[in-house]
């Protein structure tokens, strides 16, 4: 993916314009336009992404200053009241400064500062011209700053350096520091020889005499201003034939190093004349982040800018924070899922158990009835097979048993059958009766066949000289295991 | 400006469909919990009621091991039983305690298990023990015929011989028409 960039020179009263696509490769630019209307300007505008611009700003003034040190938020006043005193009191320049670090100055520390101070004449235009564009507008810069800034960015000079670029009509003089801060900057109103003036030995002599006279003013005006001798290293830039021209006819008073192009390519995919002829609008990628004269009205925007920018991170911040709020309830929620369906298959699994459980409860509920009807017929029926031998075993001599007999009812009762059984005792007397019958009745009682419940005793005849007494006992026979255990 | 304004209104539209969403998981969730308590106990009640029903087939398995599998077979056919049993009479025993029998009442009922009930007078005669026993032995002491015994006199006569009367239920039930069921074994080996 690549971003758009517009770079825009505003030179000579004429726009000149140039579309950059920036990839991960490097900067590669579209063919330049043929005609470069104010109406095709406003349209790559429309589809540009960045917008880069730079001018000759010939008011700008460019300053390099020792201020005392005063907190940073004060610094831009101090500037700004500096830039006053120079161009004048009525002035409202726009400023841009540089805080280029501290100096010593007799006994002091101060703060060493270069600052560029521009008329609204210079900007004006640019601003109504690119106002609309906001936010895409990212620089406007004087010529000199972009083309010192490229040079400083790319050939990274150990010492002061000066760029001329030469246009049609106009030339720019420019002398910066090895960092690319402009020291000394002029538009000069010599262009390059055009027609056949350009093939013309005495123009071209003539040219470069009167160049060299404007780098002369130059340079002498920086030794002036900075105590520094004249830079040792010269960039021609602005055209191929500059190299022609300067080796025919040596620009008087030109520094030992003079190169006519930067040691490496700025832009890819085009020649390096093409890239020398549009050098002025390639210099704009190299726009340093100060000396950049956005509108005022961009103030505001920026604050927008920021304040959006705060509101988008903090929407981001609350969506990934609510979004993974939602991940942990999701997951909770389709554990709880795992862990119902579990519960569910388990009761499932439970209730088809109690089912069948249920149902072999059902099917063997009716054993028992037969478990009852085996104890009733069966298990518990008493020992009936031994009553009579029991009995002649248990019975004395004195004793006769006249009536055995079963007490109806339904069935055994807890594996008892009651029953009852009469006769009568021969004995002296009656107490001599009892006592057989109270023998007879503990062997009975001690008997595994019976068991007794109660016993009635009583005389038949107390007038018979043999005494006669009958008895009636009610007992139990007991259930025996087994009628083959007899 | 539009582009911003349609990126701040579409993160809030992210944020409040996050948060409904967020929301309804929840409720979800609690939906869930409240659901997983009702099942909790489900399958409480359900393990007990499974304990009590292995429990009460342990006991019955128990129990129908304690009744004889010829009991269980029981009878083709009530009237074959009674018939069966009839020649079961004619035996040499009754006739040695000179006995008679009379068949009275025939009728069937349902408890505890369905049978057809058979009331038996039987008279007999017998001056020792041994024969009485002998003769009560074979009746009473089989293990084919259930009888339940509902009436029994012995009285001694002036000639010394004991006359004794015994009233028996031929009980004949129904042959038992469930198979002792396979998944009762399965039961128990759970």
């Amino acid at each position: 993916m690549s971003t758009r960039i517009l770079s825009v020179s505003y030179f000579e009263d004429s726009y000149q314009y140039l579309e950059i696509d920036k990839q991960s490769g490097g900067y590669f630019p579209r063919p330049a336009p043929q005609t470069a209307t104010v109406e095709a300007l406003l349209a790559a505008c429309r589809q540009a992404d960045e917008i880069y611009i730079n001018a000759a700003m010939p008011s700008a003034l460019y300053e390099w200053e020792n201020f005392p040190k005063v907190a940073k938020k004060y610094l831009a006043n101090v500037v700004m009241q500096d830039a006053r005193e120079k161009i004048g009191e009525g002035s409202a320049p726009q400023v841009q400064h540089k805080v280029l670090g501290d100096v010593t100055e007799a006994g002091v520390t101060k703060s060493r500062i270069a600052y560029i101070a521009v008329q609204p004449e210079d900007l004006t235009p640019l601003w109504t011209t690119f106002g609309k564009f906001g936010k895409k507008v990212k620089a406007i810069s004087p010529l000199s700053v972009a083309l010192a800034s490229m040079a400083a960015k790319i050939d990274r000079p150990s010492e002061n350096f000066a760029v001329v670029w030469v246009g049609p009509n106009s030339s720019m003089i420019t002398i910066s520091s090895p960092e690319g801060v402009v020291k000394v900057a002029r538009t000069v109103p010599l262009g390059l020889p055009q027609g056949e003036a350009i093939s013309d030995p005495e123009a071209l002599r003539v040219f470069s005499e009167e160049f060299g006279r404007e780098f002369f003013m130059t340079s002498t005006f920086f030794k002036q201003e900075f105590r520094e001798g004249v830079p040792n290293l010269l960039y021609f830039l602005g055209h191929t034939q500059l190299a022609d021209i300067f080796r025919e006819h040596p620009l008087p008073g030109a520094p030992a190093d003079v190169r006519f192009s930067l040691a490496e390519p700025p832009v890819k995919g085009i020649s390096d004349s093409q890239a020398n002829e549009l050098v002025h609008l390639i210099a704009n990628l190299y726009l340093p982040d100060e000396f950049s004269f956005l509108p005022e009205e961009a103030a505001p925007a920026r604050t927008g800018d920021l304040a959006y920018r705060i509101a988008l991170a903090a929407m981001v911040l609350i969506i990934i924070g609510v979004g993974f709020w939602a991940y942990r309830l999701n997951g909770a929620k389709q554990e709880r899922l795992a862990e119902y369906e579990k519960q569910v298959a388990a009761i499932e699994k439970l209730q088809d158990e109690v089912l069948t459980l249920r149902g072999d409860v059902e099917r063997l509920q009716p054993l028992v009835g037969w478990k009852k009807f085996y104890e009733e017929t069966f298990q518990n029926r008493p020992a009936w097979n031994m009553v009579f031998s029991e009995l002649g075993l248990l019975l004395p001599e004195n004793i006769v048993i006249d009536e055995f007999r079963l007490i109806p009812q339904r069935g055994p009762v807890a594996g008892k059958v009651a029953g009852e059984m009469s006769g009568s005792i021969k004995a002296d007397n009656w107490e001599a009766g009892l006592e057989v019958l109270r023998d007879f009745g503990a062997n009975l009682q001690s008997s595994p066949v019976f068991e007794v419940v109660d016993v009635n005793y009583a005389p038949e005849d107390v007038q018979k000289i043999t005494k006669v007494f009958n008895f009636k006992i009610r007992l139990n026979l007991l259930k025996r295991g087994s009628a083959h255990a007899s | 400006m539009r582009l911003k304004a349609g990126v701040i209104v579409v993160g809030v539209l992210i944020i409040v469909q996050l948060l409904m969403f967020a929301y309804f998981l929840s409720q979800d969730k609690q939906i869930i919990d409240l659901a997983l308590k009702d099942l909790d106990s489900r399958r409480q009640q359900l393990a007990a009621e499974k304990a009590d029903l292995q429990n009460r087939i342990k006991e019955l398995k128990s129990m129908i091991s304690a009744i004889p599998p010829w009991l269980l077979a029981g009878f083709e056919d009530p009237e074959a039983g009674f018939v069966e049993f009839l020649d079961f009479l004619q035996s040499d025993t009754l006739k040695a305690v000179k006995g008679t029998v009379t068949v009275k009442s025939r009728d069937f009922t349902q408890t505890p298990i369905p049978l057809h009930q058979t009331a038996f007078s039987f008279k007999y005669q017998f001056t020792t023990t041994y024969e009485a026993e002998k003769f009560i032995n074979y009746l009473l002491f089989q293990e084919r015929y259930p009888l339940q015994v509902t009436g029994f006199n012995a009285k001694k006569s002036e000639t010394g011989v004991v006359g004794g009367d015994l009233s028996v239920s031929l009980l004949i039930p129904a042959r038992l028409q469930i198979p002792l069921p396979s998944s009762s074994e399965k039961v128990e080996s759970r």
